[in-house]
């Protein structure tokens, strides 16, 4: 008896494969498939075994696998398609070979990225000396056709609108709110315990609306707040940001980083500390101003078009009116 | 917030401005009777007023409530919509987030890009930069479809072209990992105030 069951691992192989007669029996294990699937994916993928994980399901009789893993990014990666490509390959591959099972379906889910040359992607690449051949490295090879669909700079333009615009969300919430509290008092003082607590203020608001005054007051300061927010809700709300469409980008930029860039340009270019020079940006045009040093003549040409020259570089022109303040500061 | 919400938000200052100014006001020009308001107020007294005054102090029995007056109907009415209003706000308010950047389904499995990856490519870069304070990207959804914002504070004294030109290669570098061009709104946004507050110059 001792003879017959003594196996080795080749020996089981071999039952396995052939149909000799079964002395034994090899499972693996959904826990197993799954540690099998994450360390091909860790070696495959070229990332830490700890940053990879694998689910296991079935798909029509197939094993689907779903991949969480980081991207490898930074110049010198291979594109996406590339990099998912052959992780694909490698899983299928490799759990027919080691496992045995037919993968059908392998959804990739990349949930971080290692930068290229990063040390623990230096670290993989050195651990993993095989594998980091095989994925294709197109590199700069690869012609990333980016397809320039007609309505993207529409779809650019549409987000430029919308975030030069206030979206009056806080006061659509106010009011809903305040809707809410008056409506709901309202049906409290419908009950006759809450109305005979209230009693002392429902006495002096009785008082108020008795006197025309008080009614006309009263009336005013309602008619006023309905004025402000039909004004809230049809004005445009510009915000105080200016923004471009290109080819690539929508950009949108703070005024306030418009005119602290104009004022360094014209402090630098007046050789002036930042602090005495104030720009303001106005929707059409900038205004600066300009303290001067006592006894040092300020080039105010030279300012306006330092100043034009910041915005010009951005893309968003804007005329420049530069003030020289008549009193300068001794210093 | 999508422009739906933003439409909406609109529509509900519009209703509740127009309603309050309108009675608000008209019911002054009742009080006082100026001349200039005669007929109105004339047709006002004859078919308007009446009917309104009577439905005010109407009363109307609600099984299992008793006798109650029309004013805690209109009441109650105005709660529920409120409560609408803000739960349908509530729910639609992180809509237009999202944390998948990117899905392109395949033959054999989809792949998926999560929202770190954007952060890793397009905002670590700028972050890093030394003329750049901070560096976000999220993924908005436009129209449906993914679009990142990438949101960059710009130290002061630094130009804001350089950090737009920056900008400008990581989305290239974002391109060709994907093969594909994600619209991209770049924010170049004002210090906050905290920062405001520091001095606008440090020496290590």
């Amino acid at each position: 008896m001792s003879a017959t069951t003594e196996i080795t691992p080749a020996a089981l192989d071999e039952t396995v494969r052939d149909d000799a007669p079964l002395r034994g029996r090899t499972a693996v294990s959904q826990r197993a498939l799954e540690r099998l699937a994450v360390g091909l994916t860790g070696d495959a993928g070229r990332v830490p075994h700890r940053e990879a994980s694998a689910q296991l399901a079935d798909r029509s009789g197939d094993l689907a696998l779903t991949i969480s893993l980081p991207l490898h990014a930074g110049p010198g990666s291979a594109s996406l398609d590339a990099q998912s490509d052959a992780l694909r390959e490698r899983l299928v591959e490799g759990l027919g070979a080691l496992a045995d099972r037919r993968v059908g379906w392998v959804d990739i889910r990349y949930s971080g990225a290692l930068a290229e040359g990063s040390r623990a992607n230096a670290r993989m690449r050195g651990a993993a000396a095989e594998p980091a051949e095989d994925a294709p490295r197109e590199g700069a090879s690869a012609s990333p056709e980016t397809p320039e669909t007609p309505d993207a700079s529409r779809l650019d333009r549409r987000v430029l609108r919308r975030e030069l615009h206030a979206p009056r969300t806080l006061p659509a919430l106010l009011v809903a709110t305040a809707l809410l509290v008056v409506a709901l008092a309202a049906c409290a003082l419908a009950l006759p315990a809450v109305a005979e607590a209230v009693a002392p203020v429902t006495d002096v608001v009785r008082i108020v609306l008795a006197e025309p005054v008080g009614r006309t007051v009263v009336l005013a300061v309602g008619a006023v707040a309905g004025l402000a927010l039909l004004v809230l809700g049809v004005a445009p709300g510009r915000l105080a940001r200016r923004g471009l469409v290109d080819d690539r980008l929508a950009l949108v930029v703070d005024d306030g980083v418009l005119a602290d860039a104009a004022a360094d340009a014209i402090a630098r270019h007046c050789g002036l500390e930042a602090s005495r020079v104030s720009v303001t940006v106005a929707r059409r045009r900038m205004r600066a101003r300009i303290v001067p040093t006592s006894g040092v003549p300020v080039d105010r040409e030279g300012a306006e078009r330092a100043a034009a020259a910041v915005a010009d570089r951005l893309g968003l022109p804007c005329a420049v009116d530069v003030r020289v303040s008549e009193t300068g500061a001794v210093s | 917030m999508n422009a739906v919400d933003r439409a909406l938000n609109r529509i509900l200052l519009v209703v509740v401005g127009l309603v309050l100014a309108a009675g608000c006001g008209w019911a002054i020009v009742v009080e006082w009777r100026p001349a200039w308001a005669a007929d109105a107020l004339r047709w006002w007294d004859a078919s308007a007023a009446p009917p309104l005054s009577e439905l005010a102090s109407a009363s109307i029995a609600v099984p299992g409530a008793g006798v109650l007056p029309s004013w805690v109907l209109a009441a109650g009415g105005a709660a529920l919509l409120a409560i609408v209003l803000l739960v349908v706000v509530a729910a639609r308010n992180r809509r237009g987030r999202s944390s998948v950047a990117l899905v392109r389904p395949g033959a054999r499995g989809s792949t998926s890009v999560d929202q770190a990856v954007v952060g890793a490519v397009l905002a670590d870069p700028l972050a890093r930069r030394a003329d750049v304070l901070a560096a976000r990207a999220r993924v908005v959804r436009v129209r449906r479809r993914p679009g990142v914002e990438l949101s960059v504070s710009v130290r002061r004294g630094a130009d804001p072209a350089e950090a737009v030109a920056g900008a400008r290669d990581a989305i290239r570098e974002w391109d060709r990992l994907t093969g594909e061009r994600t619209p991209v709104l770049l924010r170049l946004r004002d210090r906050s105030l905290l920062e405001r507050l520091r001095a606008s110059a440090r020496v290590r």
